[in-house]
């Protein structure tokens, strides 16, 4: 296909290998994070971090939507689902996130009306669908997916639609970047940027990463060449002692971002005054949750939600994965206790959080690391 | 589909291995696939075609020149054409694949 193949061209990759090696100091560390989960599981997949030289280490950052849900979201999720009249939808990740005792999947089993969902707007042709019943949208994801939720809400306004509700878990990036800035056990050398948060947001509000904390930041695609191009650009930042927002993946990402989707976002959602992020703790106005022109339309305002804070379990260490701390492969219950089909913590549960990324595609290689 | 990860964990792929890897893409089971990643989850869009345009609503019909085809929102990136390229995010075009951003490269 068309603007797939060209990014996955084996001699440029090798060239751009090339080129990295040319750039490296030996003897000095480079640590670079990719913020986002998307990033984390085309490293993995197609084997990136082994083209690197071995002072070049990439650490993983908290940019995956279904890995910084904390357990108490999910409650209040199943507690809405077990109503009768409802038919409860959510994005296909979502389903094994442990709650505190059940995830989705595990409440559908018990015989609440589950349904997996595509996009928002499967959720409300089901709406449409079912008049009599109560079609309830369990919203996650960063700026990327919001404007698909904001978007659906709309057309559901516009098309007098009563019976349908959202759950607003929407996540904005900005927040949590700057708590892990400002996190004291974090040594980073420079950031690969989200690329589809910024197809809506733009690159500009990375502008604060240079400016504040002096720490480059190239937004970037997500084909093997793209990721190649973006550290090469990082490193040569680093090489030529400047330091400032680069914009990678400019075949898609306009660097103001996308008007169009920044007004929806502003017409339907409102920032919330703290979230609570897993691993991260409470971060504010770091979230979104329907604005009060779109309050009909909320389901937390119309059903009884536990709304109880759940400390994550002791064993794991997702917060420390997250914040690049620690390696997968460091946590004590990865790849035994915790594996993707019997998770105990978020990063495992989704193909873009960092543990299952690992232990998908590089747990033999970490195994001989470690031995 | 859940209980697959685990069964099919491809060995480590050396270099010669890496970029010769081109996935098939597959229906709409494979957007929830955990080997591949559920593309709405994560911060993943796919780039569709467009095939039919319904411009009173909003919509598209997309496809990806094999078996999958979907119903897609198009209000971000207007204006849109029937064989445009778009780059298509939890039912959402957010990019525009066959029009220019202008002069965004390297902006600091």
């Amino acid at each position: 296909l068309r603007f797939v193949d060209e990014f996955r061209d084996p001699e440029l990759g090798r060239a751009l290998a090339g080129q990295i090696h040319a750039l490296v100091e030996p003897g000095r560390a480079y640590k670079v994070m990719e913020v986002c989960g998307g990033h984390t599981h085309s490293i993995y997949k197609y084997g990136i971090d082994d083209l690197l030289p071995d002072n070049v280490e990439l650490v993983h950052g908290p940019g995956c939507p279904v890995c910084v849900i904390p357990m108490g979201r999910v409650d209040d999720g199943i507690a809405i689902a077990r109503n009768e009249e409802v038919i409860f939808t959510c994005f296909g990740d979502m389903m094994r996130v442990p709650g505190s005792e059940l995830s989705f999947g595990d409440a559908k089993a018990e015989g609440a009306d589950i349904r997996m969902v595509y996009s928002p707007l499967d959720a409300l042709r089901i709406a449409k669908s079912n008049p009599d019943r109560t079609v309830v949208f369990f919203a996650i994801g960063f700026e990327t997916t919001a404007p698909s939720t904001a978007l659906t809400l709309k057309r559901a306004k516009a098309e007098g639609i009563e019976n349908f509700l959202c759950v607003c878990n929407h996540v904005t990036i900005v927040p949590p970047l700057r708590a892990l800035l400002e996190s004291p056990d974090l040594r980073l050398d420079g950031f690969i940027g989200p690329g589809h948060v910024s197809t809506v947001v733009g690159a500009k509000p990375f502008e604060f990463i240079p400016a504040d904390y002096g720490k480059p930041l190239v937004t970037s695609g997500f084909e093997p060449l793209d990721i190649l191009q973006s550290i090469r650009m990082i490193l040569a930042q680093l090489d030529e002692g400047r330091c400032e927002v680069e914009n990678q993946y400019s075949r898609v990402v306009p660097y103001d971002g996308n008007p169009a989707a920044l007004e929806v976002l502003a017409e339907v959602f409102e920032l919330r005054p703290h979230f609570e992020w897993r691993g991260l703790g409470f971060i504010s106005q770091s979230a979104l949750k329907l604005s009060e022109a779109y309050a009909d339309f909320d389901a937390e305002r119309r059903f009884e939600t536990p709304g109880v804070r759940v400390a994550d379990p002791k064993a794991c260490q997702c917060g420390e994965v997250l914040k690049g701390v620690i390696k997968p492969w460091e946590c004590k219950v990865f790849g035994t206790a915790c594996t993707p089909e019997h998770a105990i913590g978020t990063c495992m549960v989704s193909p873009e959080g960092a543990c299952a990324a690992y232990y998908n595609y590089g747990r033999f290689a970490s195994e001989r690391e470690v031995v | 589909v859940w209980g697959r990860a685990a069964v099919i964990n491809p060995p480590v792929k050396t270099e010669a291995a890496i970029f010769a890897h081109r996935q098939p893409d597959t229906g709409p089971e494979a957007d929830c696939d955990p080997d591949q990643g559920c593309i709405t989850c994560g911060d993943i869009a796919r780039p569709l075609r467009v095939l039919e345009l319904d411009r009173d609503r909003g919509l598209a019909l997309c496809g990806d020149g094999r078996d999958r085809r979907e119903t897609v929102e198009i209000g971000l990136v207007l204006p849109v054409d029937a064989g445009d390229v778009l780059l298509v995010h939890a039912g959402t075009a957010i990019g525009h694949l066959t029009r220019e951003q202008g002069g965004a490269e390297g902006r600091s």
